[in-house]
């Protein structure tokens, strides 16, 4: 049956999108920073990831130092804090919990499982032997979203509205591309 | 694997059916270990699946699964075409009820039923006076709660008339079962249970609107954060019609319209998973966030159909359960096929002398609550628990009823690794739109833990798949 598309559906699909699409790059920002960004000294600056997400003022309520460990846990694990990547995770699933009628079940589960990991992420991961390895699995399970999208969402007006999504969030990309090449 | 099983006397739904000897000998041929392993690979994928209901505490939502046990519970032919029987002929006559209740109220005028129980009724909605409701057709979904006892007889324990949920885990559980064990099944006569929701979504077509041609069906539910969201979501892809909340919805020049991204389209039924309190505040609750303003000038309008109608919560009261016998032989002059567990109804002083006197063998339910609570199991209740009841019973009679204590049938249920009798009751589903159909079996709801005969998930209640066979 052909059923009009509810303009909340509608909504929910754009921010699903785009949290997925959020979620992903900054796994990507930090990984990137972790492994290539030094300063002349040979250590990190960790202050050009709040300052690239302009969150220097809800930072620097919560940390009074722009550390690794400080911004590494306010951008993954902060759930206080609403540009995390759990957060962004969180509002996806959330998203999707309302639009199980209209998206496919293995996006849901695909979402869930991601959702569960992120959460259950604990203080040893965030270490710096370990903490790319986790990156890397979350920007995976991603890319494995985007991936099922791609092959089980039907092409309808929900897709417009999910390829809006990811649009959106596309300059958050090739901030983090440029802000790559100038620091390194 | 069913080595060792004994039912300790109870009626066992397994060794008692004499179709069953087929499906005894399949399961005899597993061992336990082998049943065990791909049973827990089922329940784990009704977790992948997300066939979960959702418990919200402060500060986390924690998914849970219904459990599964994976041992079916089995329904013969015939005892299947006795139930089947039963449940029409309480459709019909709870539907002849509501139709009289809301027009010419005969049966109150012939004294079958007290009048103040109907119209000092809560549930009673003075609003469906002389309103037209398609077919006749009031409950377009209900499900009944049947118990069997020791003497094997299939008794009626509850009608749910409002929006009973369950049918989703029926669904589920059989395609768990197919997936997991195929071998159990197979060219065993089972009868199919797919088409429960194009029976549901055609249903919902006969009480449209006359002349909307194409009727767009929604289903109206109160969210996500709703315990049986689960349970919306999949009949709206079963139905495959769009699952609203109450703000996807106005009404304009009263008639139902939902926002979508091509402006307002109007809506011609709506399978409502929300009580008639909740539905409109400007007639009901008006602190309600859930409903949709104006939605009873719409209905009373004949513009939009509701499933169910608005005010069958009074004829599944349990108050008005117990003069059920009496309403179906009022209005179709026949003896209940399904009859009615013995119910004493304390607003008459005879049974409220009885219950008193056997407080201790008695089950003592308030009428006016669902889901388990209020009730006073008399055989396992404490001294205090039982002086309690008294007082509460004395206050207020006419707010109870007391039931014997049922010894529920049982079927082998695989616990801790070992298989054991556990105590079953039965859901059935009914459809009516211009007639009725019964979904084949209904849900089984099982109590997982020992000697225990409340089955609610709430208390450790979980399902199993059932099985009607020819």
């Amino acid at each position: 049956m052909d059923n009009p598309l509810l303009a909340r559906h509608a909504e929910c699909i754009f921010w699903l999108a785009r949290s997925v699409e959020r979620a992903e790059n900054l796994a990507r920002i930090i990984e990137v920073n972790e492994t290539f960004s030094r300063d002349r000294s040979g250590s990190h600056n960790w202050l050009s990831i709040v300052q690239l997400n302009t969150d220097e003022e809800a930072f620097s309520a919560k940390h009074a130092t722009a550390s690794a460990e400080n911004v590494i846990r306010f951008y993954l694990t902060d759930a206080d804090n609403p540009t995390s990547i759990v957060s962004a995770l969180t509002n996806a699933r959330e998203n999707a919990r309302t639009l199980r009628p209209l998206i496919s079940t293995e996006m849901w589960v695909q979402l869930n499982v991601t959702y569960n990991r992120v959460i259950a992420v604990n203080a040893g991961e965030l270490l710096p032997g370990n903490l790319s390895r986790l990156l890397t699995e979350i920007k995976e399970a991603c890319q494995t979203f985007t991936g099922i999208t791609e092959g089980t969402f039907y092409r309808d007006q929900a897709s417009c509205f999910y390829r809006l999504g990811v649009i959106s969030s596309a300059p958050t990309r090739r901030r983090a591309c440029s802000t790559t090449n100038i620091t390194s | 694997m069913l080595d060792g099983y004994n039912p300790h006397g109870f009626f066992c739904e397994l060794q008692r059916c004499d179709e069953a000897a087929s499906l005894r000998e399949r399961l005899a041929r597993v061992p336990v270990p082998e049943f065990a392993r791909r049973a827990a690979a089922a329940e784990r994928a009704l977790y992948d699946l997300g066939v979960t209901f959702t418990v919200y505490s402060d500060s986390a939502a924690i998914d849970r699964i219904l459990p599964f046990d994976a041992i079916p519970r089995l329904i013969s032919a015939a005892e299947w075409r006795h139930i089947e029987r039963g449940i029409v002929q309480r459709v019909t006559a709870l539907n002849l009820l509501l139709d009289d209740l809301y027009h010419r109220q005969l049966i109150l005028r012939d004294r079958v039923v007290p009048a103040d129980l109907i119209l000092g009724n809560d549930n009673f909605r003075p609003q469906m006076r002389d309103v037209k409701v398609a077919h006749k057709a009031y409950v377009n979904i209900c499900g009944t709660d049947i118990v069997r006892g020791a003497d094997g007889v299939f008794r009626v324990l509850e009608d749910n008339a409002r929006t009973p949920s369950g049918v989703s885990y029926v669904i589920e559980n059989r395609q768990i079962m197919q997936r997991a064990f195929p071998d159990l099944m197979n060219n065993i006569g089972l009868r199919a249970i797919d088409n429960y929701g194009l029976r549901l979504v055609a249903a919902m077509g006969e009480i449209a609107p006359v002349g909307r041609t194409e009727p767009q069906v929604v289903l109206l539910s109160p969210a996500t954060y709703n315990s049986a969201y689960f349970e919306h979501v999949f009949l709206a892809r079963e139905m495959g019609v769009p699952l609203v909340e109450g703000r996807d919805l106005l009404v304009k020049n009263d008639r139902v319209c939902m926002r979508t991204i091509d402006g307002l389209a109007q809506v011609d039924v709506i399978y409502r998973r929300i009580n008639d309190d909740f539905l409109d505040p400007e007639v009901f609750r008006p602190d309600s966030m859930l409903g949709v303003p104006g939605l009873m000038r719409a209905y009373l309008s004949g513009n939009v159909a509701l499933a169910n109608a608005i005010g069958t919560g009074v004829a599944d009261d349990k108050a008005v359960y117990a003069y059920m016998p009496r309403i179906i032989r009022y209005y179709l002059g026949e003896d209940a096929a399904l009859p009615n567990v013995e119910t004493h109804i304390c607003r008459e002083p005879a049974s409220l002398s009885y219950t008193l006197e056997r407080l201790a063998e008695l089950v003592i339910k308030p009428v006016g609550e669902a889901g388990g609570y209020g009730i006073t199991i008399g055989p396992r209740a404490s001294g205090a628990e039982l002086d309690e009841c008294r007082a509460k019973l004395l206050a207020d009679p006419s707010n109870y009823i007391s039931q014997p204590c049922i010894d529920l049938s049982v079927v082998p249920t695989l616990v801790d690794g070992k298989v054991e009798a556990r105590h079953v009751d039965l859901r059935p589903f009914a459809i009516t739109g211009r007639d009725t159909w019964v979904l084949p079996g209904g849900l089984t709801r099982v109590a997982l833990r020992k000697g225990s005969l409340i089955v609610n998930s709430s208390q450790g209640g979980g399902s199993k798949d059932t099985w009607v066979l020819g």
